[in-house]
């Protein structure tokens, strides 16, 4: 084949270069439009906050009198920690849902067929989520301390057990854009979305102690990530027993998930 | 054609989803700023070729260049060349028209100045301009469309590849939207665009190729094939719909090859290569069997003949069938 009168013309355009900036770039406009499409979106905004507000008024004012857990007197303190962690699980399920929506209106065709930085795509998406994270977290310690929940620690602890819950956010974040890249239709996603955190936050020690469940039970609660990030924070935020151990678990789980996600995710958005 | 001038080469591409061959073996070639219409129905492969142009899916065999270029070994290279209009347009609802062009004006790579310029020539051309700042979900199906070929503009590819750029769309906005295509080819660009619409084919394209079942089964001008399928066609038009079955058992045997029926025309055309005898020996049979109808002549072929009569030998089983009834 006779290429090189084309070659010359493919080459007198400027061919985008593709280096650590243009990934930084691309990054950073796509995160603008993630995080512009949801501000747009009144109910994903409301949605992401009034759930786990529910939660919290639910467990704190209809169940909570009833709920005794050892070491803390007051029940806010022990619930607070659970609802921040859940609402990372809850957020970063949501990118499973828009992972697929964007694979099924097209939107990923078009941002692949650009010389766009690939691997900026599904990072951007995953950083739209964590500054989402960032706000649904502080409004629930917000909403906390209205409803009588402090903190009893000095401030390092406090802030790193908010950025381990963070972390760990992060890291479902990418699994879920990974089952999102898997599955490929929203009705699977959301349904697949629900099955994955249900079990998850609630056979955990989210609203109350793993001690009163059966073993089996017990067992699978103490084992999972959501149980540890939970007693990270709460160790960290209110100085309760040692923090060293449910630290170590959290950060291992956490990095374990957003290496393995991530990777697998990348790999997969290579062929979709 | 002069080796030169083939822009978009495709030799020998085959791939296949699971057990599905979506192409089995795809040979075409483009030149430069001319047209290739990719003719095909539901199913026939048109996509999964097209993605691959696109570099958003690899082949399993064979190979595809753009300007000498390997779309897999060079893909980046590739994507600043062409612009890509999938089959369902590609724009955010959430966003106003101009910042969906924006957006992909920095995804092509260009500063945010330069974005917001070419963002606003892109309106400017599509007519959507007192448009642009509402959002993409108010506007009308034509809109979408225009703004999504309008998207695949920004980053003024040498190379459009569209994918059934007017399914779907009213016949107003499929004739507005063919002007501009017919625009963009005076002004040099390279085109690929998949249809399966035989009159979009004739009407855009310098040089069509017939897929089917992943396979190319005809390709050259409109004129060309028009000319393979030779002759002139007698055509008949029942009055009742039930009759057309009748009608092809009929003249089976007389024309050069056999009839075929448009259900939905209530249609049945007989290739021949004896224009009078055929009309009258025809005519002769209708009357003898009593069948009332409301048209009978002789004329030129048209595409949509040579795509019944390609498609129905290699899909023996159901040969009466129009594509158009099968597509709609
Ligand atoms: N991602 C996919 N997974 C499985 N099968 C697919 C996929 N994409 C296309 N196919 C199959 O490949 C064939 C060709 O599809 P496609 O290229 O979309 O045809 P067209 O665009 O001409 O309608 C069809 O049988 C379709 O079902
Ligand atoms: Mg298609």
């Amino acid at each position: 084949m006779s290429t090189a009168a084309f070659d010359l013309a493919a080459n007198r355009r400027t061919v985008r270069p593709q280096g650590v900036r243009a990934f930084i770039t691309d990054t950073l406009v796509l995160t603008r439009r993630n995080l512009l499409v949801s501000l747009r979106t009144p109910q994903l905004v409301v949605a992401a906050a009034i759930m786990p507000v529910m939660f919290v008024l639910l467990f704190r004012y209809v169940f909570g009198g009833s709920i005794h857990v050892a070491g803390y007197p007051s029940y806010v303190d022990f619930l607070i920690p659970g609802i921040i962690v859940q609402t990372s699980l809850f957020g970063g399920s949501s990118s499973a849902v828009s992972v697929a929506e964007d694979l099924s209106k097209g939107v990923t065709d078009r941002f692949r067929s650009l010389p766009t930085q690939r691997g900026a795509i599904l990072t951007a998406r995953t950083l739209a989520d964590l500054v989402r994270l960032t706000y649904t977290t502080g409004l629930m310690i917000a909403i906390g301390l209205l409803v009588g929940f402090r903190f009893h620690n000095s401030l390092p602890p406090i802030l790193g057990g908010i950025g381990i819950a963070l972390l760990f956010g992060y890291a479902c974040s990418w699994l879920f854009t990974l089952l999102g890249l898997v599955v490929r239709n929203v009705e699977a996603a959301t349904l697949l979305a629900f099955v994955v955190t249900f079990p998850l936050v609630f056979a955990a020690s989210t609203f109350t102690s793993t001690e009163t469940m059966p073993g089996w039970l017990r067992t699978f609660a103490n084992g999972q990530p959501v149980t540890h990030v939970i007693n990270a924070l709460r160790a960290l935020t209110q100085g309760t027993g040692s923090a060293e151990g449910p630290v170590l678990y959290a950060l291992a789980w956490s990095v374990g998930i957003l290496v393995i996600s991530a990777t697998l995710a990348t790999r997969r958005f290579r062929t979709v | 054609m002069s080796a030169s001038n083939r822009f978009i080469t495709v030799e020998g591409v085959e791939k296949s989803f699971g057990s599905t061959q979506a192409l089995a073996g795809v040979d075409l070639e483009v030149e430069q700023g001319t047209v290739l219409g990719l003719l095909g129905r539901n199913g026939a492969g048109k996509t999964t070729l097209v993605r691959i142009l696109a570099t958003l899916l690899a082949p399993d065999k064979g190979s595809v260049g753009i300007a000498g270029l390997d779309v897999v070994r060079r893909a980046r290279m590739v994507r600043s060349l062409i612009g890509f209009a999938g089959q369902f347009a590609a724009v955010d609802e959430t966003l106003t028209g101009r910042e969906n062009l924006e957006l992909v004006g920095r995804l092509y790579g260009l500063s945010r100045f330069l974005a917001h310029h070419r963002a606003d020539e892109v309106l400017q051309r599509l007519s959507l301009t007192q448009a642009a700042d509402r959002r993409v979900g108010t506007y009308s199906g034509g809109m979408r469309r225009r703004l999504d070929l309008g998207a695949s503009l920004v980053g003024r590819p040498e190379v459009l590849i569209m994918d059934e750029p007017t399914t779907g769309l009213d016949p107003r906005t499929r004739i507005e939207l063919w002007a501009f295509i017919d625009e963009l080819v005076r002004e040099g660009t390279t085109l690929l665009l998949t249809t399966q619409y035989l009159e979009e084919a004739d009407r855009l394209a310098d040089s069509i190729a017939v897929i089917e079942r992943g396979r190319v089964i005809a390709a050259g001008s409109p004129d060309q094939l028009k000319q393979r399928f030779g002759g002139d066609v007698v055509e008949v038009r029942a009055t009742n719909p039930t009759d057309v079955e009748r009608l092809v058992t009929l003249l089976n045997g007389l024309g050069s090859g056999p009839p075929m029926a448009d259900l939905r025309g209530q249609r049945v055309t007989l290739p021949t290569g004896e224009r009078v005898h055929t009309l009258l020996a025809a005519a002769r049979r209708i009357e003898e069997a009593g069948i009332s109808v409301d048209d009978l002549g002789v004329r030129r072929p048209s595409l949509d003949d040579v795509f019944l009569s390609l498609t129905q030998q290699t899909t023996p089983q159901r040969p009466t069938i129009t594509p158009a009834a099968a597509t709609a």
